[in-house]
């Protein structure tokens, strides 16, 4: 369960990026989390509520975008989404492969008034 | 549908949430990662340990796999090599290290799962002074939440015991997948277990077919020549 860390981290990187801004409150948070990041989105979302208490991200809204493990083929060049975490050229069969998406732990907007 | 307000959007959770002014709303437009912050002073550390050349390695395992008992028997080998520990609480393994010979320090997370970079960074220019030829860490046993936090290490080491069964590197993916180096402990139990050799490789191939496999028995000693050999390039870089 590092979830919390990562909530408590997702609270920082949050308010410091609203440091220098008038912002009252914050409805909604959209975040992006790969699906190989090592991050379960339910507990995020089970342990952000008591990382953000007493702030103004309290009662945001999460909204989470999955991203799929992406992997770039190094023989013939072409990408597979992967629907598990196998690092198999889904084209040639090749083991030559990069991780394109699929590790983000990224806050992408928040709406906020 | 989400139970809470009917609408079709399952992915979203809704807590109580504070009434909006439509007129001040705005979106704001960030691309920030999250562990912007850990991987911020991971950097520091990496930078703090190529300037005083100290190679670190980051061992990572399930709890029970041989972690500290390989460093036990891998001490000997390096007389200038320093070690953290990290559990939840008790100071055993830091014990048992000293024991062994070695310059051991722990570092007892309590309530979490890992160890993160903060808590290495603390322990630089103070218990690390930059005269080891190693630095070993030993992560809090735990095969999911070390591999979200990087130390700053210039190496990750993975341990499987053979008793925790062939397909634990495809069940816990992201920690086999970045491992530089895997190691298969307790091969002395061997003669007890059914184990399936080329199983477990397809297993670890899925998710790192360029991990390198070294088998190994702290207990007997088989196939410790093979790490120390390998710690000893590590030394080297």
């Amino acid at each position: 369960m590092h979830e919390f860390s990562i909530a408590q981290d997702l609270t920082k990187v949050a308010l410091d990026s609203l440091k220098n801004d008038t912002v009252q409150k914050v409805h909604r948070i959209d975040l992006a989390i790969g699906q190989v990041s090592g991050v379960v989105p339910d507990a995020l979302l089970f342990a952000f509520p008591m990382a953000a208490k007493d702030t103004i991200l309290e009662h945001s809204e999460i909204v989470i975008e999955s991203i799929p493990l992406t992997i770039k083929c190094l023989c013939c060049g072409k990408e597979s989404e992967q629907a598990e975490f196998l690092l198999l050229c889904s084209h040639c069969g090749s083991v030559q492969v990069n991780i394109l998406r699929g590790k983000e732990i990224k806050i992408l907007s928040m709406e906020v008034e | 549908m989400c139970g809470d307000c009917g609408c079709q959007e399952a992915n979203m959770v809704h807590f109580p949430q504070a009434p909006k002014n439509l007129a001040n709303l705005k979106t704001i437009k960030l691309d920030l990662n999250i562990l912007g912050e850990n991987n911020r002073i991971a950097d520091e550390n990496q930078h703090w340990f190529s300037k005083h050349k100290v190679p670190v390695v980051n061992f990572m395992s399930s709890p029970g796999s041989g972690k500290t008992m390989l460093l036990e028997k891998t001490i000997p080998y390096f007389s200038k090599a320093k070690l953290l520990v990290g559990d939840q609480q008790t100071d055993n393994d830091q014990q048992r290290l000293a024991k062994a010979g070695g310059v051991a320090k722990q570092i007892s997370t309590y309530g979490t799962c890992h160890l993160d970079a903060k808590m290495i960074a603390n322990e630089l220019n103070d218990f690390v002074t930059g005269e080891e030829d190693l630095l070993f860490i030993e992560n809090v046993g735990n095969l999911v939440c070390p591999t979200a936090f990087d130390l700053g290490e210039s190496h990750k080491v993975a341990l499987l015991s053979v008793t925790e069964g062939e397909d634990k590197p495809e069940k816990y993916p992201v920690l086999f997948n970045q491992a530089d180096i895997v190691l298969l402990t307790k091969i002395d139990l061997l003669p007890h277990l059914d184990w399936d050799q080329a199983f477990f490789e397809d297993c670890l191939a899925k998710v790192n077919p360029q991990a390198r496999v070294l088998q190994i028995s702290a207990k007997t000693g088989e196939g410790m020549n093979h790490w120390i050999d390998f710690l000893q390039t590590v030394k080297g870089q």
